[in-house]
């Protein structure tokens, strides 16, 4: 009897020890039920517009650490080979830098990547404005770019013991993993993504100064009409200016324009109808959304198919350049004559010594917006 | 304490009897905004009008302020009823407007184009983008304040591919340019408790073929209402007070 205690005795102690020996469970337990992520602001830069973060995504610690991960993983691709940041690069302020059109092993892309950052305060993505907010964007771009099968996408991401658990951190119950969780989390790093340190910035704020070329490029040439005569200002902040309030510094102005680009004989003749092909009204064709001025010196090449690889290319497009269609923008005032023409040799070098004081180095080089992996 | 108690009861009966009597004789007032071109409807939409004149022309943007609306009495005592509001025909957001008002028979409306010189002085960042003075893309410019009347599209002759046409920019601003409208059109009731809609007619043909100071596109096919182009804004402005209408 007690030879038979003692063999009972041992075996319970050994299927506890075997117990104990199992590796640990790879299941990561649901949240708890009143579990809540980590908010997380973004600061209004100076005489910036307010922001208005969505209600049904609300910034969190967990959620925009997960979103960088995801922008950063080329996990999300069908092929494993390419990530957002394969086109849109922290040193070209997550523009493409003219790779775009070779990355993709899928093709090349329609038109040039446009660089990320301020989305908070735009109202339209893409050039042509086919999505309004920011979780369309990404899903647009997953499906059209990585060509991205949402299935195959969570499948691996559920596969991945360190997503899982980052799902459930950002999200909280259900914890699990949804192509709209995805969205939701990319938005959320693509939010915080703000640029509004440049030299620009510091002049407006106070806490530096133009030299007089960057001085006359913008107050005598960028933010000076040209009126409907000619001679005077370049009239750039028409466009690349915000015209909501006293001191909207976003310098973008939320809107659709031709700006006079390619020639069309009629309203059909537009190789790419841009706003056009969305809309569908024929009104709107060859117009696109008005590209980020800030940064402009790092997310070249310019223009939607990055056919000028300079600042003064594309100043003297402006100038002399511009070709006639039936919808160019009413504020191009001068098309008809291939453009304002009167730019002299110091007003291009003004204008382009303007531009480069809206390069933005704090947030090019922002350790908070690199690649998770390369740390 | 009975003495307390029964003045507490009257009281509160008071109290009642007012906030019943704020409910009454009140109701709800819209003003919908309807564009158009003559007889056309207004559309940014695959829409080419023509005057009629040797002129063909779209439209693609249509933005503007009224304010100190009132409705006139039929004894011609006037209501004060919103002091502003904004339109954008491109935002169904924006294309109307309602407030509370007296319940009772009117006989017309009043209200001005453009912004009073103390809205105009403020600043749209102080205001929530929801308010009507509150942050609108392209209506306001540090130098010349808010633009009152914004509307842009483009003009070529009759039967042209517009390869060669003249764009339009209206952009109206600054005190000088405030222009108040009076308009009338059959009598109407503001039901107690109720709710009237009206539509607010505005006819841009009429804009630039109302006498006795029609604007040829052509030859005045825009402003920025600075010092220079200025007597083109205050004739747009002139003309378009004068284009308005409404109906039930």
């Amino acid at each position: 009897m007690k030879k038979l205690l003692f063999l009972l005795g041992s075996m319970l102690v050994i299927v506890f020890g075997l117990q104990q020996c199992k590796p640990d469970s790879t299941e990561i337990p649901e949240p708890e039920e009143n579990y809540k992520s980590t908010p997380d602001t973004i600061k209004r830069p100076f005489n910036f517009p307010p922001i208005n973060i969505p209600v049904d995504n609300p910034l969190s610690k967990e959620g925009v650490l997960l979103g960088r991960m995801l922008f950063y993983d080329p996990l999300l691709s069908i092929d494993s080979t390419i990530s957002c940041a394969s086109c849109h690069k922290q040193e070209n302020a997550f523009a493409d830098g003219g790779k775009a059109f070779s990355t993709s092993v899928f093709g090349l892309t329609k038109r040039n990547s446009p660089p990320l950052f301020n989305l908070v305060w735009m109202k339209d993505f893409f050039w042509d404005g086919r999505a309004k907010t920011l979780p369309q964007q990404v899903e647009d771009a997953l499906i059209h770019e990585q060509n991205f099968n949402a299935a195959m996408a969570v499948s691996k991401l559920e596969k991945d013991s360190t997503y899982v658990a980052l799902f459930k951190k950002a999200f909280g119950k259900p914890g699990n993993i949804t192509q709209q969780k995805i969205e939701k989390a990319v938005s959320q790093f693509m939010m915080t993504l703000i640029s509004a340190d440049s030299k620009f910035d510091k002049v407006m704020r106070g806490q530096a100064t133009f030299t007089q070329l960057e001085f006359d490029g913008f107050y005598n040439l960028f933010m000076k009409d040209t009126g409907n005569v000619g001679g005077f200002g370049a009239d750039c902040f028409h466009c690349h200016a915000n015209s909501s309030g006293a001191s909207n510094l976003t310098m973008m102005d939320n809107n659709f324009h031709n700006n006079g680009l390619d020639y069309a004989a009629n309203f059909n003749d537009f190789t790419d109808k841009g706003l056009g092909a969305i809309t569908g009204s024929f009104t709107d064709n060859g117009l696109f959304r008005t590209p980020h001025i800030r940064n402009i010196e790092v997310t070249g090449p310019y223009m939607r198919d990055g056919r000028f690889s300079t600042l003064e290319e594309v100043v003297e497009f402006y100038n002399s350049g511009l070709k006639l269609s039936p919808t160019v923008d009413p504020q191009m005032k001068f098309a008809h004559q291939g453009g304002i023409q009167y730019l002299s040799a110091y007003d291009k070098q003004a204008l382009v010594a303007f531009m480069k004081t809206l390069t933005d180095t704090t947030f090019l080089n922002n350790p908070k917006f690199s690649n998770p992996f390369e740390q | 304490m009975n003495k307390s108690f029964f003045l507490s009861l009257v009281s509160l009966l008071f109290l009642v009897s007012i906030s019943s009597c704020d409910k009454k004789n009140k109701g709800n007032f819209e003003v919908k905004l309807n564009g158009f071109v003559g007889a056309q409807p207004l559309s940014f939409s695959n829409t080419i009008y023509s005057d009629g004149a040797g002129k063909d022309f779209f439209f693609n943007r249509l933005k503007f302020y009224i304010s100190e609306v009132r409705l006139v009495r039929t004894d011609n005592t006037e209501v004060d009823v919103e002091d502003v509001a904004y339109f954008d025909y491109a935002d169904n957001n924006w294309k109307s407007f309602s407030v509370e008002a007296p319940s009772g028979e009117y006989k017309g409306i009043k209200f001005n184009v453009g912004l009073n010189p103390t809205q105009n002085a403020t600043n749209p960042d102080d205001f929530k983008a929801s308010d009507p003075l509150g942050p609108k893309d392209d209506m306001f410019w540090e130098w010349l304040k808010h633009r009152f009347i914004n509307l842009e599209g483009k003009a070529d002759v009759s039967g042209g591919s517009f390869v060669n046409g003249v764009g339009l920019v209206y952009h109206v601003g600054r005190d000088t340019c405030y222009r108040s409208v009076s308009l009338s059109n059959g009598n109407f009731i503001i039901p107690d408790e109720g709710k009237k809609s009206i539509n607010l007619n505005l006819d841009l043909l009429k804009v630039f073929k109302e006498q006795p100071a029609p604007i040829d596109m052509f030859l005045k096919p825009g402003t920025q209402s600075e010092d220079n182009d200025l007597s083109i804004a205050i004739q747009f402005a002139d003309q378009f007070s004068k284009s308005f209408s409404y109906s039930e």
